[in-house]
């Protein structure tokens, strides 16, 4: 049986705090919030706040040399962020089967380790820093990828268990010039993460080239960024 | 909590999808055609781009199997696309490295190689 709801609104400040482009490296720092009580309790969504610091990083294998050209469009990207919840435990009160007693629930809420990594490889790149090899125009703004999404609890896990949880999503993202769109599989990887397959369709629409002296327009620094053909993460 | 990158970035690109856009002016193709191999040594090389580019600040760099750079130094933009004239050169492995602005104000980057006469 399935639910319709809105989760938790989720926010992430990021920073990037160093990049190579001769090795195509960048490591990035960020704060993901989670919005507690903004989401639907009928889909899981938290009434409290959970804060996430997050460190990122992409490495493009672009630095290969020629005999390797082959694997010169994979990229691999990753994060580890760890999930701290804005309370220790959630206590919920009842009454008992036999109607006699109250009964009170405490769930602990635990600390979690979340870790991931992405494979990807780049058909834009492939085309503009490789080989041309004369492709249809939709095969050559493809990236193909693998995505891995794991939780593990480390902390205040009395009641959660410390097992890992997590899918591992084989999709494709297509990229235009204003927008991208990706459709990845959602593969639980124990019985706990889920017993079903699942799907997740995402639409990314590119505000600074859609309206760049609008919305698009940077908030800080300089509007030049330099960029790289990745669709990535 | 964050389930998927996938899924988390939906909100992100709704309120912040600021300053990590992946389109802006890549290379749509080029002519010698990237990685690819021609009989005799062209007389230029131009690249078509997927965005409109601005004219002052675009380069294009070319160099023979040695090493040697053999552009004549002028770019020519017009749109999406630029062109640099080639002196005469000889057989090998030509390596081009381009640097775009486009009208989005985003710049780009790159290289290639491309064959001649193997």
């Amino acid at each position: 049986m399935g639910a319709n709801a809105f989760q938790d609104l989720e926010t992430t400040f990021k920073y990037r705090v160093f990049r190579d482009p001769a090795h195509e490296f960048v490591m990035s720092v960020g704060l993901s919030i989670e919005w507690g009580g903004t989401g639907a309790k009928s889909v899981g969504a938290d009434p409290f706040n959970t804060y996430t610091p997050t460190a990122y990083f992409g490495k493009g294998l672009g630095d290969l040399p020629n005999i390797l050209s082959w694997i010169r469009p994979v990229a691999i990207t990753g994060q580890v962020g760890y999930a701290i919840p804005g309370r220790n435990f959630t206590r919920t009160f009842g009454i008992d089967p036999d109607g006699s007693d109250l009964a009170i629930d405490t769930e602990f809420d635990p600390r979690v380790l979340n870790w991931g990594a992405t494979i990807q490889y780049s058909m834009p790149y492939l085309k503009s820093a490789v080989v041309d090899l004369g492709l249809p125009d939709f095969i050559d703004h493809l990236i193909p990828l693998v995505e891995a999404n794991l939780q593990t609890p480390v902390a205040n896990t009395l009641t959660a268990g410390t097992m890992t949880t997590g899918t591992i999503n084989p999709g494709a993202i297509w990229v235009g010039n204003t927008f991208q769109v990706g459709i990845e599989a959602l593969v639980p990887i124990n019985r706990q993460s889920g017993t079903n397959v699942g799907v997740i369709a995402q639409l990314r629409l590119f505000l600074d080239d859609i309206d760049p002296h609008g919305i698009g327009k940077p908030i800080f620094g300089e509007a030049v960024q330099p960029a790289s053909p990745f669709g990535r993460h | 909590m964050h389930r998927s990158i996938l899924a988390g970035m939906i909100p992100l690109l709704l309120l912040l999808a600021i300053g990590e856009a992946k389109a802006h002016a890549f290379l749509d193709h080029a002519e010698p055609r990237v990685g690819n191999t021609v009989a005799t040594a062209p007389r230029e090389v131009t690249l078509w781009f997927t965005q409109k580019l601005e004219p002052a600040f675009c380069t294009i760099t070319v160099t023979d199997s040695a090493g040697q750079r053999i552009d004549t130094g002028k770019v020519r933009v017009g749109g999406n696309q630029m062109s640099v004239a080639l002196r005469p050169g000889g057989s090998g492995t030509y390596h081009v490295t381009w640097r775009v602005l486009s009208v989005d104000t985003h710049t780009t980057d790159g290289s290639f190689s491309f064959q001649v006469g193997k």
